[in-house]
């Protein structure tokens, strides 16, 4: 009893139309992603391409033209150092980018190493999730302060202050993620072949939570910049002469009300800033789950105008 | 492990699982699986059947040690793999291999499905390159598929394509048992015919002894030439399949056999005959 089985008996199927199925696919059509990316491309045109055109020191005194008003020689106008408040906007708006980057990469790398550790071995989860635990219970805020107050205020300890704050949240982010994909069969099936808990961890659980990962790191990202921006505001973030957003604002509240543009031109960044990167967030959200998108998006979009401080 | 070995190929024995309880204290636990005993012979497939519920799965997980046992032994070609050590273990599982229930949440859904096998060739040490496409092809067509599946992804095949996938890696390691768990359960009546012959058709090449559950009668008596029925925990009935299809001595099984209807049509539909 030998049967020859046909393959033509189970046809490969046309391929276009699983196509919708990809991420990337539904990613790039989102309408978040269209509106961001346009964005992003403005903004990097007005802060990275044209000042070296324009070609304004962010650092230059020159008291003669302290707080004047925008004109075509100092398109934001000066602040009260007499500085050109353009080159200053773009030169926060770069800090706040790096910040941003660097914040997002760097608690993205560790929350996914602890958050993966706690998850997948349960002799250090305990330990791990305690210390998130007890990270998380302080206002974001306050504890970025702290940090920075007993660090020292510098573009770098900014940095590390916020990779700390962030970090617990993404390592629980992780950590429910392989919890869940653990239990899933396939993972069993793995088990079943013989794959060490190595393999098991690396090439089949992480990979799956690369999806919630970078919607974290998008919201992340914002975060960072806001609170880079708040910390400076409050005095206790990246110390002048270094431009950032939010020791721009610091100087300028003093002088809102005869100088306003020393307000309104950094904040106008940062309201655009800080929505690009979740416009970002978004897509890779919706992308992720096209059912629910439609809902979200309109939440998101709310809470990206009221300012959001959710993982703070 | 040495194949040449006399005995049976799988010896479990007195195998219990209690769900749920403080190691191994049986009192507040769900006994699962409670005393269960049999064996089975290199190239044969024993049948295990009964209803949702019954203990089938634990016991499959039970002989592939993918979950500990609450007392009992299961041997392999002799050896008790509850002795073995973790390493040992995962050398241990290429002889004996799982095809589950649901085929498209026992694959990776980010990987596509020719790496999978080609993975599980690797663990085992089979291939050390990624470049043994030739074993790969070949494995596909035998499962009836073509090499172009290689390159999707799970989400691109229907189920009974998957199935075939599944089956393609579980045989790329050269098991001498696979355990499979309903593995048409999920299927159409049209593609489960498919997939059964398939079966067949390796045991015959392969000398590939199976551990065939279902909770379908008709389908075991189809594949089997040792049923246990399952009741409860319990293995009210094991023998020649014959044997306990035509003349069942447990109650519960009678109550099985006349719950299957017996329409020309569908017992021709289903009428595979055992390997002989
Ligand atoms: N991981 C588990 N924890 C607790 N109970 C379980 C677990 N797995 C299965 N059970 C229970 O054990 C019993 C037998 O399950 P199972 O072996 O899956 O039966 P079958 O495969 O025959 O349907 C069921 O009552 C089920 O609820
Ligand atoms: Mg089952």
């Amino acid at each position: 009893m030998t049967l020859k089985l046909n393959p033509a008996s189970t046809p490969v199927e046309p391929r276009a139309q699983n196509r919708q199925l990809t991420f990337s696919y539904r990613f790039l059509r989102r309408p978040a992603f269209r509106v961001g990316a346009t964005l992003a491309v403005l903004l990097l045109v007005l802060a990275v391409v044209i000042p070296p055109i324009v070609g304004y020191d962010p650092y230059s005194v020159d008291p003669s033209v302290r707080l004047s008003p925008p004109s075509f020689t100092h398109l934001y106008g000066t602040d009260d150092f007499g500085r050109d408040l353009f080159s200053r906007t773009n030169g926060g708006f770069q800090v706040s980018l790096m910040i941003g980057a660097s914040v997002a990469i760097s608690s993205a790398i560790l929350g996914t190493l602890l958050g993966a550790l706690a998850g997948y071995y349960r002799a250090v989860d305990a330990i791990i999730m305690r210390i998130c635990d007890g990270l998380m219970a302080f206002p974001g805020i306050l504890l970025a302060m702290a940090l920075v107050a007993s660090l020292g205020s510098s573009l770098v300890n900014v940095i590390i202050a916020l990779v700390i704050v962030l970090t617990p949240g993404i390592a629980r982010l992780i950590r429910s993620r392989v919890l869940a994909i653990k239990e899933e069969l396939f993972i069993e099936a793995m088990r079943s072949q013989g794959a060490s808990s190595l393999r098991i961890l690396l090439r089949h659980i992480l990979p799956n939570t690369l999806n919630v990962l970078l919607v974290q790191v998008a919201y992340i990202f914002a975060d960072s910049i806001m609170v880079e921006a708040a910390l400076s505001f409050l005095g206790a973030g990246v110390a002048p002469p270094t431009p950032s957003l939010g020791n721009i604002l610091y100087d300028g509240k003093q002088v809102f009300l005869t100088s306003p543009w020393m307000v309104i031109f950094p904040s106008l960044m940062l309201i655009v800033m800080v929505m690009v990167v979740n416009f970002f967030g978004d897509a890779v959200r919706e992308a992720l789950d096209p059912k629910a998108s439609r809902r979200r998006w309109t939440q998101r979009s709310k809470s990206v105008w009221l300012g959001r401080f959710s993982n703070v | 492990m040495n194949r040449s070995k006399a005995g049976p190929l799988l010896d479990v024995k007195d195998l219990v699982k209690v769900y749920g309880s403080r190691r191994s204290g049986r009192q507040n636990g769900y006994v699962a699986v409670d005393t269960v005993s049999f064996d089975i012979e290199r190239g044969r497939t024993f049948g295990l059947v009964g209803e949702s519920g019954s203990g089938k799965s634990t016991i499959g997980r039970a002989v592939l040690r993918l979950i500990e046992l609450t007392s009992g032994e299961v041997r392999i070609n002799g050896t008790n793999i509850g002795r073995l050590s973790t390493r040992e273990l995962r050398r241990a599982r290429q002889e004996m291999q799982m095809v589950f229930q649901d085929p498209y949440s026992s694959l990776n859904p980010r990987v596509r499905v020719g790496s999978t096998i080609r993975e599980a060739m690797r663990i085992c040490g089979k291939t050390r390159t990624s470049g043994h496409n030739g074993e790969l092809n070949e494995l596909l067509l035998k499962v009836g598929l073509t090499p172009e599946f290689a390159n999707r992804y799970p989400h691109e095949l229907s189920g009974g394509q998957l199935q075939r996938i599944a089956i393609a890696r579980a045989m790329s390691v050269s098991p001498s048992l696979v355990v499979l768990d309903e593995p048409t359960s999920a299927l159409d009546v049209s593609v489960q015919k498919g997939i059964l012959k398939l079966l067949t058709d390796i045991q015959i090449e392969h000398n590939v002894s199976y551990l065939f559950i279902s909770h379908d009668i008709a389908v075991v008596r189809a594949m089997s030439d040792v049923i246990g029925v399952m009741k409860a925990g319990k293995l009210v009935e094991t023998g020649a399949a014959e044997q306990v299809l035509d003349n069942p001595q447990h109650e519960y099984t009678k109550e099985l056999l006349t719950a299957v209807p017996k329409l020309p049509g569908e017992s021709a539909a289903l009428a595979f005959s055992a390997p002989e």
